[in-house]
């Protein structure tokens, strides 16, 4: 057990993105979850046991990113980006009537709340095609 | 400090003892130790293709992706990949026991019961997730890192609203065609990119909830 602790370390939670399976995803714990589909651009991650929302997953990313984040302004200027930004970004680029569906609305507040209560910064990004 | 005269032109200056910079030792993690044997997990594994159920193929294992949840410490993705995708116990010391003929559930990609392709989203070059699919078990028992003076994980039940999904990247979303040299079949059908549990639909136990908006159609 010592050594693996040694040579292993602990998970520190940040946001990272998963080339592959092509999404950024962040998640507080190192733990049994479960994942729920909100829609094609969001998975809500849940703790096994009470259901609870302990991190999300952004699909898609690499498109999203290199298209709308990647050349917006704001990033351009800033020397680093917050997780937050990345969902608000998101939803403004849905829409309104995307968000009829309160159970859908709900569920992107839930992310946006985790983004902001962590302060998750972004700094794992999509390469370049 | 000191000097020690060397000529009329040149003078040494000697720090003494106490002005010099004291070598600092630094505590390097893991050095001059090999990882554990379950931190590298086998790059490929066999499965049922997806154009025949009755037909087992090998399949990588994401590369990069697996690497990327070692860099941030995060055990569990890969115990699941052991235990869930590759269908066997991960090799840690005292876990031997968990690898029992319990008749409950199905474990590994060879267990599938069910094989949805597309899905419904865009995934890096694949703007509608066409060439993926992904395959259903419904494993009753999981495995955690829970450290005890027996063994570093432990097994639990997992609750029976769960259902496992697989996601591959197909090779040759087509089918590929059997060699044209040797006429002997395909080894190799894609690589496994993603792992986890999803809720089950109410109304069928052994399929994903909400299987026919997440996917484009189901092969067997």
């Amino acid at each position: 057990m010592g050594m693996l602790t040694a040579t292993f370390g602990e998970y520190t939670p940040r946001a990272l993105y998963y080339e592959d399976a092509d999404a950024l995803e962040y998640v507080r714990v190192d733990a049994p979850v479960v994942y729920r589909r909100i829609d094609e651009f969001l998975t809500l991650i849940l703790d096994l046991e009470t259901r609870e929302p302990v991190g999300f997953k952004i699909k898609g990313f690499r498109n999203f990113y290199l298209r709308t984040i990647k050349s917006s302004p704001r990033t351009i200027e800033s020397p680093f980006l917050r997780l937050i930004t990345v969902l608000e970004d998101l939803m403004t680029e849905l829409g309104e009537g995307f968000f009829s569906e309160a159970p859908r609305r709900d569920a992107y507040q839930t992310a946006a709340d985790i983004a902001a209560q962590d302060q998750v910064i972004v700094s794992d990004f999509p390469k370049a095609a | 400090m000191r000097y020690v005269w060397l000529d009329e032109r040149l003078q040494l200056r000697v720090p003494d003892m106490s002005e010099r910079e004291q070598p600092k030792f630094r505590l390097i993690d893991g050095g001059n130790q090999k990882p554990a044997r379950w931190l590298s997990p086998p790059v490929t594994t066999l499965g049922r293709s997806p154009f025949d159920k009755n037909r087992i193929m090998a399949y990588r294992v994401t590369n990069g992706d697996v690497q990327k949840h070692l860099d941030a410490r995060k055990r569990q993705p890969i115990l699941d990949l052991w235990w869930h995708v590759h269908g066997i116990v991960p090799p840690i010391s005292g876990a031997a026991k968990f690898d029992t003929t319990d008749s409950r559930g199905t474990r590994g990609l060879r267990g599938a019961h069910a094989c949805f392709r597309g899905l419904m989203r865009p995934a890096g070059e694949d703007d509608r997730g066409f060439d993926y699919v992904a395959f259903v078990t419904k494993p009753a028992i999981g495995l955690k890192y829970e450290p005890s003076m027996a063994c570093l994980i432990k097994q639990f039940d997992l609750p029976a609203d769960l259902v496992f999904v697989i996601y591959a990247r197909l090779d040759f979303p087509e089918g590929r065609r059997h060699n044209q040299i040797d006429g002997k079949p395909p080894v190799t059908e894609g690589v496994i990119v993603l792992w986890q549990l999803v809720e089950c639909d109410p109304e069928n136990p052994l399929l994903p909830i909400d299987h026919k908006s997440r996917f484009r159609r189901r092969l067997w």
